[in-house]
């Protein structure tokens, strides 16, 4: 590890707990909402860790670790919790979720390896933090499943230090079954409580347990010890889908495949990277970020041609058979200014196009990605050439981040901004509890005619 | 993609059912896709034409059950088509592909003869069957179509 890559490290641990002290000390004389410190330093948390992945770092720095998926978990903690900010209210909550993203940090990197002290006791802070985030009709759930969690969590290294007399997780020959298993659960559970709200400081637990299931699944990869293990996460995935949480059914399946036969692991990775991705964003068509772990999980199914690799196939199948039916209903949440999603759907965009620039996970998808880089570029000569010819409009940006499109009350109605009172408020307030399309308020524009009849 | 035979056929399959807005239609995609490779041994576009090129064109090369496949996964692109011309011309494509790909032919100009007519032959019938049968039994028969394609494909 070079000094760069410590001093990146440095402040991707240290930037959120920046932003808090920031928030505790003079919260009054700040020019800004704490949470847009905090949303910022989140980014820029986010920035170092995807220069860590860029870099390839992997060593001990201290008492910290660094390693390229570890990193990327990092990333995609830092983004979910950048997206999540800016729809939270009052000092506690930023505070917690800040807390909470330094926590993570430690979780990942602290030791010299995936250490029992800091990922229990991380995530026990991390934990208590992010519950302390979320409103208080809400947290009963999310404690819960906390709890959960750290004990299973716990166990599973209470396990592996009785079996095998130690207190890290990789790189050091196989870990005992039931410690996998354990850790598996806990990583399992983890992955269910980040998954249930993309919209809530939990949401940046998602990276955390894919990282740690990974972790756990790597130590006994290849072995059948771990195959009902496996066929439970699939089904869970496929419930999951069901109840259309399509991220958590995602991450189920990267956690079904990294604990399934070997040549899923690099699939595996992906798909918990399409997870992340997707619960940031939370639309349904940012589950397309999967694409790339399914292609890679039929390779690594047709490479190793089990019974159970079959088995996690076809779950992955179902899974992707269930989201795309659903996929007519736009169920992402109301979060605030979906701006904060941007540099998640720029990594989304790129592990679409490009997965196979994606080292750390291991996958090699040259036709893929081949395929792809055409495909954009038919794609965006199309777009040009209609725009350019008349029959399309230019999409822009906006249109994709936008939050839910929401029928604007007409102006026309009501007046200026000076003349509105309280007629305005109230239909821009109905207007915002009632979802419309978005070509619903230019077509009722267009029926009312020109805006000089209008007036 | 198609076209050039560059990519991945999963990929090719969700592709066309974006393009078509519609879940059903990329559905039918994936499964093709899967029927691909299960017939090759490989997602990648590059294997199907590879292989084609090696064996022979999927239409008429091979064990009839893999052949049936082949023909089985064309009908499901035909029937999965929607309206108009863009999507006539991606499905159609797709579906000569996956029938007569590039370098199916024993010479250049004969793999390239073969090529153009299973392309405008498939397109041509993905412009009649969008236009002439309703989508609501267009769409159930390509999934079956598909369905059974990719069980063939790994299956004989």
């Amino acid at each position: 590890v070079t000094g760069a890559h410590q001093a990146a490290l440095a402040v991707a641990l240290a930037a959120p707990l920046v932003a808090v002290g920031f928030a505790v000390s003079r919260p009054s004389r700040l020019p800004l909402p704490t949470t847009a410190f905090l949303g910022g330093a989140a980014t820029v948390a986010a920035l170092a860790w995807a220069y860590l992945v860029a870099v390839g770092a992997d060593g001990e720095a201290g008492p910290f670790h660094i390693s390229a998926l570890e990193a990327a978990a990092g990333c995609g903690a830092a983004l979910s919790m950048a997206a999540v900010v800016p729809g939270l209210t009052g000092r506690r909550a930023a505070v917690g979720a800040g807390l909470a993203l330094t926590a993570i940090g430690v979780v990942l990197t602290g030791g010299t390896a995936m250490s029992a002290w800091a990922v229990v006791g991380g995530l026990a802070l991390a934990a208590a933090a992010a519950v302390d985030a979320t409103p208080a009709s809400e947290r009963l759930g999310p404690a819960l499943g906390a709890a959960a969690v750290v004990a299973a969590v716990t166990s599973g290294f209470l396990l592996l230090h009785s079996r095998a007399s130690r207190w890290t997780l990789p790189s050091e020959g196989p870990l005992p079954r039931p410690s996998a298993v354990a850790l598996l659960v806990g990583a399992a559970a983890l992955v269910v409580v980040a998954g249930r709200r993309a919209d809530r400081p939990t949401a940046a637990f998602m990276a955390v347990g894919l990282v740690l299931g990974l972790a756990a699944a790597s130590g006994r990869a290849g072995d059948d010890e771990l195959a009902a293990a496996a066929v439970a996460l699939g089904t869970g995935a496929v419930v999951a889908a069901g109840l259309r949480r399509g991220p958590l059914a995602v991450a189920l399946v990267a956690l079904a495949a990294a604990a399934g036969p070997l040549p899923l692991a690099p699939a595996s990775r992906l798909l918990a990277a399409g997870a992340v991705v997707a619960l940031v964003v939370d639309r349904r068509w940012a589950l397309l970020a999967a694409v790339p772990g399914g292609v890679s999980l039929a390779a690594g199914v047709l490479d190793d041609g089990g019974r159970l690799a079959l088995a996690m196939a076809l779950a992955g199948l179902v899974v992707a058979a269930v989201v795309a039916w659903t996929a007519a209903e736009d169920t992402g949440g109301g979060r605030v200014p979906d701006w904060a999603t941007v540099p998640a759907l720029a990594a989304g965009a790129w592990l679409v196009v490009a997965p196979g620039s994606w080292t750390w996970t291991g996958a090699t998808l040259g036709a893929y990605d081949e395929g792809a880089a055409l495909a954009v570029a038919a794609g965006f000569l199309a777009v040009v050439g209609s725009v350019l010819v008349g029959s399309a409009e230019a999409p822009l940006l906006a249109d994709f981040v936008r939050s839910r499109p929401v029928a604007t009350p007409d102006r026309a109605k009501f007046g200026s901004r000076r003349r509105r009172g309280r007629g305005f408020s109230r239909e821009w307030a109905r207007a915002r509890r009632r979802p419309r399309s978005r070509g619903y308020f230019r077509r009722s524009r267009r029926s009312q005619g020109p805006r000089s009849r209008r007036r | 993609m198609a076209v050039s035979a560059t990519g991945d056929a999963l990929a090719l399959g969700v592709l066309l059912g974006l393009a078509a807005l519609d879940a059903v239609a990329g559905a039918i995609g994936v499964l093709v896709g899967l029927a691909v490779a299960g017939r090759w041994g490989s997602t990648a576009l590059a294997a199907l034409a590879g292989g084609q090129a090696v064996v022979g064109p999927a239409a008429w090369s091979g064990r009839p059950g893999l052949v049936a496949s082949s023909w089985a996964a064309a009908f499901a692109l035909v029937l999965a088509c929607g309206r108009g011309w863009p999507h006539a011309l991606a499905f159609g494509t797709a579906a000569a592909l996956v029938l007569a790909g590039p370098a199916a032919g024993r010479s250049p100009i004969g793999a390239l003869g073969l090529r153009v007519v299973a392309t405008v032959a498939a397109v041509a019938a993905c412009r009649a069957v969008s236009r002439r049968l309703p989508r609501d039994k267009a769409r159930p028969a390509g999934a079956v179509a598909a369905a059974l394609a990719a069980t063939l494909a790994f299956l004989a």
